[in-house]
């Protein structure tokens, strides 16, 4: 089933009914069920949820980045006309970084620690731009490696770096985070891609830098068009720099729709759950928070698995799974609450 | 650090290390039971002559001039003389220690060569039929006690199949026919540079089991340390994001992978040195090998002090020399090290 | 209301954890190699251990001489045939095994016993009495660890019970080194910080918190260490230094052995395969151990 946006853009990445399972002696456990969303053209989509339910496993099986679960996947993801899923290694390989990009938690375990920042950068440029160190070359009549340096420089600027010629010859552990952070956007950004696939690139550092760092995420999306999944499990971050948001529950995607729509009217009790659970200035009430502990994965409860932990749970909730529904125009949610039809209790 | 500074550190730890290493080997000569004098002299030696001998040895004085003496001479590279073969420890060190550095470093080229590119392969292939094979392979390599090893190969090779020789560096006919003239002191060498084909090939042909059976040990070691080594590597962040910017595998395996799997190696390297040391002791026994192993088991039967002092203080300086290498080999390749 | 709702969050994890306890000994029973080996050195040790019961010619095996029947190869009488003083080698080897595993045994749990409480203090403490430990370990380990033992060995003077203390020797700093890292890493995890905060004493958090952490490589390092233990017993017996004639040891069978290897050639044969079939063993329950209770 499709989902449209409200200006009935068509959506540059598709995913439909993605399932990906973990196979192990105690039975096969259901890491991803059925997982549908579309991410549109320069649009910054929210994957939020708590730790565990499988928002990272989401991003990471869209570019099959982990091994044990590459043949335990099904379902349809369509990016630029081809299903992802059923590219080979070498053609996944032209789409990794090329079209899609992804940075991750840690930005400074995600940068070689023997090699320096330059020479990571530089091995990247002459992949993703041969032809613009070439055209460089021929203008400014430099040699390559100059002119790969001329660029690293150039892009680095980009993302608000500066003394970048210490910072090329530096290592890993010299920087800090939110230098890493950002020299891991200017990498991923260096090929312009279509899509940048942010997992909690932000949670790792500390607040101030933080926003700094969804500030660039937001100018650079808006300058090169790119769309941003962004992963995270704190609703405030999604709120500050997402067009839509996605809710995520053990698995599953409880309720897509606009920042706007999830945060003024959420329709999920799960979501309603998160939101409440936020500490909001002023407040005086204790804070309310959900009960109970997320499923474990090889043995989830039947029907919705949220049905343990929802106040409004009714029989049918532990029977049968229920199915999208779009309540309103972009909004979708997935509980039995919204039924049209609603069997009585 | 920078790598200059490091490097000043690291040899000036290992000048430290060389000082306590003299000291020990001092205290250690003294400390064995034993009249040295008297064995100096022989037996039915009169008290006279033990004494006159106390007195030529030095022995007579206290013991921290004793030590000063042995400080200001091996300063001097004076090691003393030897009270087996009467000549001058280091000149007996100077022919034994190439004898056995040729076994040793082809042995560790041998590990090296052969050790990492099957660790490399057990964890690429991970759970695969071949990387049991291999595990099951180098579990069996490091299992096998030197002295065993060197005599099964003897046993299975020149008994049985006849394959290679028995012991020794050359067919004493060709000590006679086609002598090798020494210049670096190692045989392997000298005959190549020398034109002397024959003793090439006679040479090469008696160090096949002595280097066969100290090479399988370290090799074991290396591939199985290669193997986990590489194996945790994979598993890290810096991987994960370099597979998502596109890079191909072959590439994150060698270029990335190896490069930084290769510290914890070139450690074990370093080590290596040690053990093969030890190791070329029983081989240079069982194979009548003349090096300096040969030479220390002689100096240990016959109490011979200043041999003794020479080999510990040489075989202790090449460890020491070894692992002060293998660190700064190591810092440059990893930066991270302090 | 809140924190009793974290005690029950809390012994929820604590149940997790036990099942995956019982989960990993189910996974190491599956593997054939762990069940294999763990079998074979049963056997050995038992055998080791009654010996006397066990050994067909009990006295030959202690070193007593039956001249008569010398350099006999294997046969219904001696199935492993005869030494160069007529002594039955399967006796001998068991009564080897003795020496072996004993000593191997001693030589891995004296060093851990010395090793990881200094490793604890100067992972946990650091400080002056950390670095002064640490510096010890990197002297020692400066040195050739067998070298060192054989020096000390000389010097004292030969004896199965001074090889080992010699061993020790050299053997403990391995131990501290590798607790002192594990304990500086797991230092940082919060929940050390947390207990800290909650105001533990140190000697709580270290026997309550870090110790079982670091107990899982620590154990794995000991068995994974016997083999190269027994090893280095087997050295220094072959040169003289350890257990001493008559008294059976393979390292020294296999030395007195080489003399008759062309002619004789199980008397130096079989007690080295035995001291293979038993390293091998060690390595194997090792390695199938520490796949399952430390991975990385």
């Amino acid at each position: 089933m499709h989902m449209s946006h409200k200006t009935h853009q068509t959506p540059i990445l598709s995913v439909e009914d993605l399932s990906v399972s973990f196979g192990g002696s105690r039975g096969s456990a259901k890491i991803l069920e059925g997982i549908e969303f579309e991410l549109y053209p320069g649009e910054v989509l929210a994957l939020v949820g708590e730790t565990g339910c499988g928002k990272s496993v989401t991003a990471k099986s869209l570019l099959d980045l982990i091994p044990q679960l590459s043949r335990n996947r099904s379902g349809r993801v369509a990016f630029n006309g081809r299903d992802l899923l059923d590219l080979s290694s070498r053609e996944l390989g032209k789409v990794r970084g090329h079209s899609i990009a992804m940075i991750f938690q840690n930005p400074q375990s995600s940068i070689n620690p023997v090699f320096t920042l330059g020479e990571q950068m530089c091995r990247l440029i002459r992949m993703y731009l041969p032809d613009e160190i070439k055209t460089l070359c021929k203008q400014k009549m430099v040699k390559e490696k100059a002119a790969t340096k001329q660029i690293a420089q150039e892009k680095l600027a980009e993302v608000g770096l500066t003394e970048t010629d210490r910072l090329l010859k530096s290592y890993a552990h010299e920087i800090s985070g939110g230098m890493a952070q950002r020299y891991k956007i200017a990498l991923a950004l260096l090929s312009s891609p279509e899509i940048l696939i942010a997992d909690e690139a932000t949670s790792a550092l500390d607040v101030t830098v933080q926003a700094h760092i969804l500030r660039l995420l937001k100018e650079m999306s808006q300058k090169k068009g790119t769309a941003i999944l962004f992963i995270t499990h704190d609703l405030g971050i999604a709120a500050q720099i997402c067009d839509r948001v996605a809710v995520m529950y053990s698995g599953r995607i409880v309720e897509i729709g606009s920042t706007l729509d999830i945060f003024q009217k959420p329709l999920h009790p799960y979501t309603r759950g998160l939101l409440e659970a936020v500490p909001k200035l002023g407040r005086k009430e204790p804070l309310r928070f959900v009960s109970g502990m997320i499923p474990d994965l090889a043995n989830p409860p039947d029907g919705c698995r949220f049905h343990p932990r929802c106040d409004h749970t009714r029989a049918v909730c532990s029977k049968q799974r229920p199915i999208i529904i779009e309540k309103e125009d972009g909004h979708f949610v997935t509980c039995h609450l919204y039924s049209a039809t609603l069997p009585d209790e | 650090m920078t790598l200059l500074l490091f490097i000043f550190k690291r040899l000036t730890g290992l000048a430290g290390l060389l000082l306590v290493l003299s000291m020990l080997v001092f205290f250690f000569t003294r400390a064995i039971p034993g009249d040295v004098a008297a064995l100096y002299v022989g037996g039915n030696a009169k008290p006279e002559q033990i004494e006159k001998a106390r007195q030529e040895l030095g022995l007579d004085k206290p013991i921290h001039i004793q030590y000063l003496r042995y400080m200001g001479r091996l300063f001097h590279g004076d090691l003393g003389l030897s009270l087996r073969t009467h000549r001058p420890v280091l000149k007996d060190l100077s022919e034994k220690i190439p004898m056995s550095l040729e076994l040793v470093m082809l042995a560790l080229g041998v590990a090296v060569l052969m050790g990492v590119p099957l660790g490399a392969i057990a964890a690429i292939k991970q759970g695969s039929w071949l990387d049991e094979l291999i595990k099951w392979f180098t579990a069996a390599a490091v299992s096998i006690p030197i002295f065993f090893l060197a005599l099964l190969l003897q046993l299975v090779f020149f008994d049985q199949l006849g394959w290679f020789p028995l012991q020794g560096r050359l067919d004493s006919m060709l000590e006679f026919t086609h002598p090798i003239e020494l210049i670096t002191g190692f045989s392997f060498v000298d005959s190549l540079a020398t034109g002397n084909y024959t003793a090439f090939f006679n040479v090469a042909w008696h160090m096949v089991l002595p280097v066969s059976a100290l090479a399988l040990g370290s090799l074991g070691f290396i591939a199985r340390l290669t193997r986990s080594s590489l194996l945790e590597v994979m598993n890290q962040d810096y991987i994960l994001a370099a597979r998502a910017s596109g890079i191909s595998e072959g590439v994150l395996y060698f270029r990335y992978g190896l490069r930084n799997a290769l510290s914890p190696i070139l450690t074990v390297i370093g080590l290596s040195v040690a053990v093969l040391m030890l190791n070329t002791f029983f081989v240079e026994v069982i194979f009548n090998w003349p090096g300096i192993g040969y030479y220390a088991l002689m100096a240990i039967t016959s109490l011979d002090f200043p041999a003794m002092m020479g080999v510990c203080f040489t075989i202790g300086s090449i460890y020491v020399l070894a692992n002060t290498t293998t660190d700064i080999l190591r810092r440059l390749v990893d930066p991270r090290i302090k | 209301m809140q924190t009793n709702d974290f005690k029950k969050l809390a012994r929820e994890a604590l149940a997790d954890h036990r099942k995956a306890r019982a989960y990993k000994l189910r996974l190491f029973l599956k593997k054939k190699l762990a069940v294999l080996s763990s079998l074979a050195l049963l056997i050995i040790m038992l055998s080791a251990i009654f010996a006397p019961w066990v050994a067909p010619y009990p006295d030959q095996g202690r070193g007593d001489i039956n001249l008569e029947e010398r350099l006999q190869p294997f046969s219904k009488k001696h199935f492993l045939g005869t030494d160069i003083y007529g002594r039955d080698l399967l006796s001998r080897v068991i009564f080897g095994a003795r020496v072996s595993v004993f000593g191997g045994f001693f030589i891995v749990i004296m060093a851990a016993l010395i090793g990881v409480p200094l490793g604890l203090w100067a992972g946990y403490r650091e400080g002056v009495s950390g670095a002064v430990i640490m510096r010890t370990v990197e002297l020692v380990l400066s040195f050739p660890s067998v070298l060192v033992a054989l020096g000390i060995s000389i010097v004292v003077g030969a004896g199965s019970m001074t090889a080992l203390i010699a061993l020790v020797i050299p053997w403990w700093p391995w131990y501290t080194r590798v607790v002192q890292g594990e304990v500086l890493s797991l230092k940082n995890m919060l929940y050390i910080e947390a207990a800290q905060m909650l105001g533990y004493g140190h000697f709580y958090i270290l026997f309550r918190h870090v110790l079982p952490n670091i107990l899982a490589p620590v154990i794995v390092l000991m068995l994974l260490d016997v083999g190269p233990a027994i090893i280095s017993i087997g050295v220094l017996s072959a040169l003289g230094l350890g257990t001493q004639p008559p008294n059976a040891d393979w390292g020294l069978m296999v030395w007195s052995g080489a003399q008759n290897l062309l002619g004789e050639w199980w008397i130096a044969i079989v007690p080295g395969f035995a001291m293979f079939l038993l390293v091998t063993a060690f390595n194997l329950f090792g390695d199938a151990l520490k796949d399952i209770l430390d991975p990385n």
